[in-house]
């Protein structure tokens, strides 16, 4: 069985993953959790106490906006949308997902695999 | 039988007294445990609602590997400037407050610190109104740790209003100017309120505020405005839930 994801290497990815998560439109807390293991085929484990913290420090940060809204049932639930901030962000990161991951992948290529 | 909201309840009591969880993060955090209970029920249906909760209860986490990860967001903003106000409160009390400025030809100075002013006014005497702001602001110590308040509410009202009272008041009477006799005559006396003085007053305002925004983040959701409830058909998920919402 393949060992899970580093918890170093998913904390640093959290930031680019929420964003691209949130760029499909607003979400709440569990809603983005069940896609991260869904985009990941449950290879990411995100603690259910992890998430709320970097939805906090990213909404701290003005790259997200939480919104309160009553469901159905009569609970608060806080839905998070993308700014301005947080595109520009995501985008940046995206370039550097993909230098890291093609460096990696020139580096593999022939030799080390 | 087991009572899921009751459960939840006192879930989410033991949480508001071990913890410094907001209740706001503990909102989100109720919705998420509520959610994955639904998920555990609807996966396994052969589970009861109590295995449901505790499987989800333990998933989430305790509070206090809960209120460890909330703590890596960092300092919240209001801790800084509630610090500050707290050391210039403790500053107050060492730099002078009192004094009187005689106008005529001979000036001289009487001057009283912040620490010898708050004894004074502990005597029976109108002047014991001016112990109640410091006296208020021992009730925000709790705050240090990140405890909530009881009636926080009004103590921060009444420290804001006490701060922005003591500084109408010291500029008011800074431009009085009343007659008196000395032994050299009359003088012409003006308060002159000493660097104690402001400094406590800036020092209420600035814990005032600093309490009214972490408030922000404590307080419960507030309901909006009826033409803010968004049609029930629509394209976001926020809206598509239809009843209302909260800011």
């Amino acid at each position: 069985m393949k060992k899970p994801v580093s918890k170093e290497l998913v904390a640093a990815s959290s930031r680019p993953m929420v964003l691209s998560i949130l760029t499909g439109g607003e979400s709440y807390g569990y809603q983005i959790l069940k896609q991260v293991k869904l985009l990941s085929g449950g290879k990411l484990e995100w603690s259910d106490g992890m998430l709320y913290p970097v939805l906090h420090r990213l909404e701290r940060d003005g790259m997200i906006a939480g919104r309160w809204v009553l469901t159905e049932e009569g609970r608060r639930r806080k839905y998070y949308r993308l700014t301005r901030r947080g595109k520009r962000q995501l985008a940046t990161d995206r370039e550097n997902w993909r230098t890291v991951h093609g460096a990696l992948e020139l580096s593999w290529g022939g030799r080390n695999v | 039988m087991f009572d899921l909201d009751a459960e939840v309840l006192r879930w989410r009591e033991r949480r508001e007294r071990v913890s410094s969880l907001s209740p706001r993060e503990l909102d989100e955090l109720e919705d998420h445990l509520r959610a994955r209970v639904d998920l555990e029920l609807e996966l396994n249906a052969a589970l009861g609602p109590g295995q449901a909760f505790r499987l989800a209860n333990r998933d989430i986490g305790t509070a206090t590997a809960l209120s460890k990860e909330f703590a890596k967001v960092g300092k919240p903003r209001w801790k800084g400037l509630f610090v500050a106000g707290w050391a210039m409160f403790a500053a107050s009390f060492l730099l002078p407050v009192t004094g009187f400025e005689l106008l005529s030809e001979y000036p001289s100075y009487g001057r009283a610190s912040g620490f010898e002013v708050f004894l004074r006014c502990l005597r029976p005497s109108p002047f014991f109104l001016l112990t109640l702001p410091t006296v208020a602001m021992l009730f925000t110590i709790p705050a240090f740790r990140g405890r909530r308040l009881a009636g926080g509410r009004w103590f921060r009202r009444f420290l804001g209003f006490a701060g922005v009272g003591a500084f109408g008041i010291g500029i008011a009477l800074s431009f009085q100017h009343w007659t008196v006799m000395t032994s050299y005559g009359t003088s012409s006396v003006r308060a002159l309120l000493g660097t104690g003085y402001w400094t406590w007053a800036a020092s209420l305002v600035c814990v005032a505020a600093a309490l009214q925004l972490r408030a922000r983040g404590w307080a419960s959701a507030k309901r909006v405005r009826a033409r803010e409830r968004a049609p029930a058909r629509s394209p976001t998920p926020a809206r598509a839930t239809g009843q209302g919402a909260f800011e």
